[in-house]
């Protein structure tokens, strides 16, 4: 059996707040193996989108240690968690998630471009990935050009362009209708099945269903110590 | 009453939420205004006022007898009333041997005691140190000399064959740089042009004067001196056009920063009016805000201006090279500030304003972010204009009497109104041809034709000030170049022009700059997440300052350099083109350079140093 693509041990945050501190998280365990989707629900400040900035090397956990890929993230300089980033993770996010001054091209090759890719060697994989989500026919349209359902599936797109494997998801059909929502999950879903990874933070249980896994999270624990156990 | 006070209070609110912001505005607000106040007190001191003008002529005296003749002199005083008052002094010049060589220089030669406060020739030389001359072994030489003979007050100096000491530092109080010595006057050996004080006498009457004339002494009345005449319209007329454009360039600023404030707080202002706030009200509020930051920023400006008045007042002497008049504050110039930054910063964040109350609610709630134009053709019109301004400038023909036809103002004027309309226009075009760029430039041009009016300011400012300079610097090596002075040093007055130019230029990129980064601020969370290294956010920053500098720079090359040629064209003997290459140097590499690494600069001070030190990208939930 392979090494899970993000394994998280014994991780704790705290934030300070008022002068108190406050933990927000954990301490959890997580593991996500290769092509598994697995959906995170709970309520509010239950620690969700903490535990997707700890898992994608967005902000350190205060205790435990995160791996992703088999590769410690502690310790890590700036330039080297970019990489990381670039590389390893891609994130999808309910709004915001594109660059207003790029196409939806140029959004999903932005990885490979950042990463030194040349662009004839670039366009043909984002095209490609763009072709994957249903919106090749739109690659040269800016953001503001696009429906919420498509911008959304640009962001797809560019999280799983060239070698990224894991995707990280923060209610990413939040700010989507029924039916725009429902094509994101789809897309999600897919991905996996070829073998890509996911964590999706959502509140919607009809969205969590797609899931390979669904874990409760609730005041930074989970509420269910199954978070290594397989199963739909 | 209630609801404005409750919209104020939110615009209160979001000043405190973005003290940054606010105080940009404060900033470009206030050094208009403290310009202005300082400057209307500080140039109302430098020329001669009329008092300062007979004073240097007439001493204390009334009256002024010049091409005096000693036994003349003598018989016609014999008669005057023992209780008369009067003093000789010699007007003169001499060779100076110096370190330098043989210098021309002024002499002066006064009686004891002559330029002592209440001596009859106080005002006409000034003994700055030390004291007047005393005898045939003392002089008082002025700064310039002192420094051509190596010598300082109580040095012993070569003076016509003799050794005299220097008893003191004297000046010219209208030129404090010119060479003058000062000596005691010998009455039976005169230097030069004798003349002579004189203090009024009841006893003078009309044929004292006509006893003068028939004995041929020319004589002058302090009353009918003519000093000249104050250009107090003229001096106020120019300080205000100097504001002005102060305070337009700093409109610029404004206008730009209420825009991106008001473009991030549409949702807000979007639920204000969907829960029934009337818009003028909205626009009323955001209106009184600025108000009130134009006023705070004008007080703040006058009272720095008064106080920088006060301190550069004492060595203002050394800067114009005379002895200037007491200070004197102009009240006008306290309420004029204000006024000044209410107009402009009203007029400039207007527009704004109108546009962020007007925006329909559902709009403005609908969209994660405000809707742009991205879109653009080639601007026509501004360049048109532009073209005019050629064609008026390469088809004005030589006035009969030789003078500079009113076309050539006038073309030039429009030329740089053209290019710099013409800013925002090539800024959309530039960002739609951009696909092929490299991602830094390709995103900061983008970027920048989203708000093609702000940044097409913004490279305008800069336009204007290096198009001038430019102009200005050409024509000077034209006419040197004809003179045969071709291999003369630059003119001080060019480089601090140009220096002034690139401070006012950097000033406004790094205006519009820091404001472009505020509104790319979700892009740049984006590239963070995709894997942007901080070195690249880096070069992003830095190409978005250098860019707007470089189109400016580029823009200022056709709008600085056509008038010339337009000029050159017109004169009466022949002038060949000089390219100005210092400013196309600054124009187009300096500058943008500059910009480039103070961009860089500043999104390296502004990175956080390590991870955890940054607040999480992903919503936090404590």
């Amino acid at each position: 059996m392979s090494a899970p693509i993000l394994r998280m041990e014994a991780v704790e945050r705290h934030y300070e707040s008022a002068g108190q501190r406050i933990r927000v998280l954990g301490p959890v365990d997580l593991e996500l193996a290769r092509g598994e989707f697995v959906a995170i629900m709970g309520p509010s400040g239950a620690g969700k989108s903490t535990l997707l900035g700890l898992a994608g090397a967005l902000d350190r956990p205060d205790g435990g240690a995160v791996f992703l890929d088999g590769q410690k993230l502690w310790g890590l300089r700036g330039d080297e968690l970019a990489a990381l980033r670039r590389r390893k993770v891609g994130y999808v996010f309910q709004d915001l998630n594109l660059v207003e001054g790029l196409t939806a091209l140029e959004n999903t090759r932005l990885p490979l471009e950042l990463d030194g890719l040349a662009r004839r060697k670039a366009d043909p994989v984002a095209l490609a990935a763009l072709e994957r989500v249903g919106l090749g026919e739109l690659a040269h349209r800016f953001p503001e050009e696009l429906s919420g359902g498509e911008r959304q599936r640009v962001a797809i797109a560019r999280a799983f362009v060239g070698p990224r494997e894991l995707l990280l998801a923060d209610e990413p059909t939040g700010a989507l209708d029924s039916l725009a929502g429902e094509t994101v999950m789809r897309h999600l879903r897919t991905a996996c099945d070829g073998g890509k990874s996911a964590l999706l933070v959502t509140h919607d249980a009809r969205h969590a269903a797609w899931a390979d896994r669904v874990l409760h999270l609730v005041d930074g624990r989970f509420a269910h110590d199954n978070a290594s156990v397989g199963g739909r | 009453m209630g609801a404005l006070r409750a919209l104020l209070r939110v615009e209160w609110r979001n000043h405190r939420r973005h003290p940054w912001r606010t105080a940009l505005l404060v900033v470009w607000l206030a050094l208009p205004s403290a310009g202005l106040v300082a400057g209307w007190a500080l140039v109302r001191t430098v020329p001669d006022d009329k008092r300062e003008y007979i004073a240097a002529r007439y001493g204390a005296a009334d009256l002024l007898l010049s091409q005096v003749r000693e036994p003349v002199f003598e018989a016609a005083s014999t008669n005057w009333p023992a209780d008369a008052s009067y003093t000789r002094f010699d007007l003169g010049e001499e060779v100076l041997a110096t370190n330098s060589g043989p210098r021309l220089v002024s002499t002066l030669a006064f009686e004891p005691g002559a330029l002592e406060p209440k001596g009859l020739a106080c005002g006409i030389a000034v003994v700055k140190r030390g004291r007047a001359p005393v005898g045939t072994g003392e002089v008082a030489l002025s700064p310039s000399l002192l420094a051509a003979k190596r010598a300082r007050l109580g040095h012993e100096v070569e003076w016509g064959g003799q050794r005299v000491r220097v008893s003191g530092v004297a000046v010219l109080p209208g030129d404090l740089r010119a060479d003058l010595v000062v000596r005691e006057l010998v009455r039976d050996a005169p230097l030069g042009e004798r003349r002579v004080l004189v203090r009024y006498h009841p006893s003078f009457g009309r044929s004292w004067g006509q006893e003068l004339q028939r004995r041929g002494i020319e004589w002058k009345d302090r009353r009918s001196g003519q000093g000249p005449h104050r250009q107090d319209r003229m001096e106020s007329a120019v300080v205000l056009l100097v504001a002005s454009f102060g305070f337009a360039v700093a409109a610029l600023v404004v206008g730009a920063a209420v825009s991106v404030g008001l473009r991030r707080r549409q949702r807000d202002i979007a639920l204000l009016t969907s829960l029934g706030t009337p818009r003028f009200l909205v626009a009323r509020a955001a209106l009184v805000s600025i108000v009130a930051v134009s006023l705070a920023a004008a007080v703040l400006g006058a009272g720095m201006g008064a106080l920088g008045a006060a301190l550069v007042h004492p060595v203002l002497p050394l800067v114009v090279g005379r002895l200037v008049g007491e200070l004197e504050f102009r009240p006008l110039s306290f309420a004029a500030a204000p006024a000044l930054a209410v107009v402009f910063s009203t007029i400039a964040a207007w527009p704004a304003i109108l546009r962020a109350s007007g925006l329909p609610p559902r709009v403005a709630l609908g969209l994660a972010r405000p809707l742009r134009e991205v879109s653009g053709g080639v601007p026509w019109w501004p360049l048109g204009v532009a073209g005019a301004g050629a064609i008026a400038v390469f088809t004005s023909r030589p006035l009969v009497d030789g003078g500079t036809p009113g076309s050539i103002v006038f073309g030039s004027i429009l030329g740089i109104l053209g290019w710099a309309s013409a800013a925002g226009g090539l800024l959309r075009l530039l960002g739609r041809g951009a696909g092929r760029w490299p991602l830094p430039l390709r995103l900061v041009a983008r970027d920048a034709a989203r708000a093609p009016l702000r940044n097409g300011a913004a490279a305008a400012a800069v336009l204007a000030g290096l198009s001038l300079a430019m102009l200005l610097s050409s024509l000077s090596g034209a006419v040197q170049r004809a003179a045969g002075e071709a291999g003369a040093g630059r003119d001080a007055t060019l480089t601090l022009f140009l220096a002034g130019a690139l401070g006012m230029g950097l000033a406004v990129v790094a205006a519009a700059t820091a404001l472009n980064a505020v509104e790319a601020g979700p892009d740049r969370r984006v590239l963070v997440l995709t894997g942007a290294s901080p070195h690249t956010l880096r070069l992003v920053e830095g190409a978005r300052a250098a860019y707007l500098a470089l189109v400016g720079g580029v823009l200022s090359v056709p709008a600085g350099l056509l008038p010339t040629l337009g000029v050159l064209r017109l004169a009466d003997v022949p002038l060949s083109f000089v390219m100005p290459w210092p400013e196309l140097t600054f124009a187009l590499l300096i500058l943008p350079t500059v910009a480039f690494g103070l961009g860089m600069f500043v999104s390296f001070l502004l990175e956080p140093r390590r991870t955890h030190d940054r607040a999480p990208l992903l919503t936090p939930n404590p």
